[in-house]
C-alpha cells in the first residue's frame, strides 16, 4: 500500500543520480528489495511508471532483485534468515531477532543516455 | 571485467537481474565500443555513428537507500527526545482498535503537563478533538493520501509542541495494519494494538506490525463473553513473530487492565531512556 510513496522517493534518488552522471534519459533502474520489505513488485513497478511520467525516467525499465533477509537472534546469537511471517530462531525457538538485512529498498544502478 | 559495472557478473551479484540479459550484464553497449571517460563523468560507451549508447552508473548503497532519509530523520528525532528525557511511543493498529481510547485512559492517568500526543490521520481532526480537554498538548498531522506517518512529519510535528517538562510523547499512527509498521518515526518503542472485534487471526495476517512491537495490547477484553475470539491463537501466532513483547489485556473504556499498561509504560520509559546514552 505504501508503494506509491516509495516509488516517489525512488524516483527522486534516480533523478539525482541521473543528473550527477549527466544522463539525459534514463532507460533502466536497478533496485534491491529486502525480502522483509512489505512491497508488491508489480505495484511498485506500476507506481514507478506513474511517478516517472514527464520526467527523464519516463518509460525506464525497473529491475528488482531480492535481497535475502538476515537476522541475529538477540537471545542466543544465532544468525539466520527470518521469513515474512516466521521470525523464530531455528536454534533456540524464540522470536527476538535483530534484523541485519532485508528491510531496505536500495537503488543500485541507473542506466541511461549521457549528454556530452 | 567492465570498470563501469564492476562485480555484477551474472550470478555474482545479489538476486538475478542479469539472468535474462545475457553475458556481461546491463550497461554494455552493443557495437563493441570501449568504456572510457569524458572529463569527470563516469565511464561510458559510444556506439557507432557517434551516438551516445547506454551508460550504466552504479549507485553507492548508502546514497541509494530509498528509505535512508526516513532513517536519518528518525535517528535525529530519537536523539533529540532522549536528550530531553522524553519517551516517544508509536501506536500502530488497524482502524477502530482503540488507539485513541487507550490514549484517553493513559492521559487521564498521567500528570497532564508531562504528556503530549501527535495524531496522524488521512483526514479530520476528530481523534485529536477526542483527546483535547485532558490537559495534555495534542497536535493533528493530516497525511492526506498518505497511508502512514513518516519521521519527517513527526519532526515537524515536534516543532509545534512545547517540549519543556514533557516525559511522554505518544504518536497515534494512521489506522492501517500494513504500511505504518515499515516506517521508523524516531520512537523508543512501538505499541501494537489488537481488539477482540477485529478477529483472532490478525497477528498471522499482519506479522510485520506485531513483529515490530515492544508491547502488544489486546483491547476490548470486556467483549470476550459475546465474541468468538480465541486468544490462544493470538499467543501462538505471536510466538512465531515476536516473543519479546509482553501481551497486555485490557479494556481502555472499561478500565480493566489499564493499571498493568501504566506499569509497563513507566518501567519501559525508565529502561529506554537509560539504555540510550543521552
Amino acid at each position: 500500500m505504501h508503494e506509491l510513496s516509495l516509488a516517489k522517493s525512488l524516483l527522486r534518488r534516480v533523478e539525482a543520480e541521473a543528473a550527477k552522471a549527466h544522463l539525459v534519459r534514463v532507460t533502466a533502474v536497478e533496485v534491491e528489495v529486502g525480502t522483509l520489505q512489505a512491497i508488491e513488485p508489480e505495484l511498485l513497478a506500476e507506481a514507478f511508471k506513474a511517478a516517472a511520467e514527464g520526467t527523464s525516467s519516463e518509460g525506464a525499465d525497473l529491475h528488482l532483485a531480492s535481497v535475502r533477509a538476515e537476522a541475529c537472534c538477540l537471545v542466543c546469537g544465532e544468525v539466520y534468515e527470518p521469513r515474512w511471517a516466521d521470525f523464530q530462531c531455528p536454534a533456540c525457538g524464540l522470536a527476538e531477532p535483530q534484523i541485519l538485512k532485508g528491510r531496505d529498498l536500495v537503488l543500485s544502478a541507473v542506466t541511461g543516455e549521457q549528454a556530452d | 571485467m567492465c570498470d563501469t559495472c564492476g562485480g555484477h557478473a551474472p550470478g555474482a551479484g545479489p538476486g538475478d537481474w542479469d539472468a535474462d540479459r545475457g553475458q556481461g550484464g546491463p550497461g554494455h553497449a552493443p557495437g563493441g565500443g570501449t568504456a572510457h571517460r569524458h572529463g569527470d563523468g563516469p565511464p561510458h560507451v559510444h556506439g557507432e555513428a557517434g551516438r551516445h549508447a547506454s551508460t550504466r552508473v552504479e549507485v553507492d548503497p548508502v546514497a541509494g537507500n530509498v528509505v535512508g532519509n526516513n532513517h536519518h530523520a528518525a535517528d535525529r528525532v530519537r536523539q533529540d527526545l532522549t536528550r530531553r528525557g522524553i519517551l516517544m511511543l508509536n501506536l500502530t493498529s488497524g482502524p477502530g482498535s482503540g488507539k485513541t481510547a487507550l490514549l484517553k485512559a493513559t492521559l487521564a492517568a498521567l500528570e497532564p503537563d508531562t504528556a503530549a500526543v501527535l495524531v496522524g490521520d488521512l483526514e479530520t481532526d476528530r481523534d485529536a478533538a477526542r483527546l483535547r480537554g485532558l490537559g495534555a498538548q495534542v497536535r493533528q498531522i493530516n497525511t492526506g493520501k498518505g497511508c502512514h506517518l513518516s519521521a519527517v512529519q513527526v519532526a515537524s510535528g515536534l516543532g509545534r509542541l512545547d517540549l519543556n517538562g514533557l516525559e511522554y510523547l505518544f504518536v497515534e499512527n494512521v489506522g492501517n495494519m500494513a504500511c505504518p509498521s515499515e516506517f521508523d518515526l524516531g520512537e523508543h518503542g512501538r505499541v501494537a494494538l489488537l481488539s477482540l472485534p477485529e478477529g483472532d487471526d490478525k497477528v498471522a495476517k499482519y506479522p510485520g506490525l506485531f513483529a515490530a512491537a515492544d508491547v502488544v495490547v489486546l483491547n476490548k477484553i470486556d467483549l470476550a463473553q459475546v465474541l468468538p475470539f480465541d486468544e490462544s491463537l493470538v499467543r501462538e501466532d505471536l510466538s512465531r513473530v515476536n516473543t519479546r513483547a509482553p501481551l497486555i489485556r485490557l479494556s481502555a473504556v472499561g478500565g480493566q487492565g489499564v493499571d498493568a499498561w501504566m506499569h509497563w509504560l513507566r518501567s519501559f520509559r525508565a529502561q529506554a531512556l537509560k539504555a540510550v546514552p543521552a
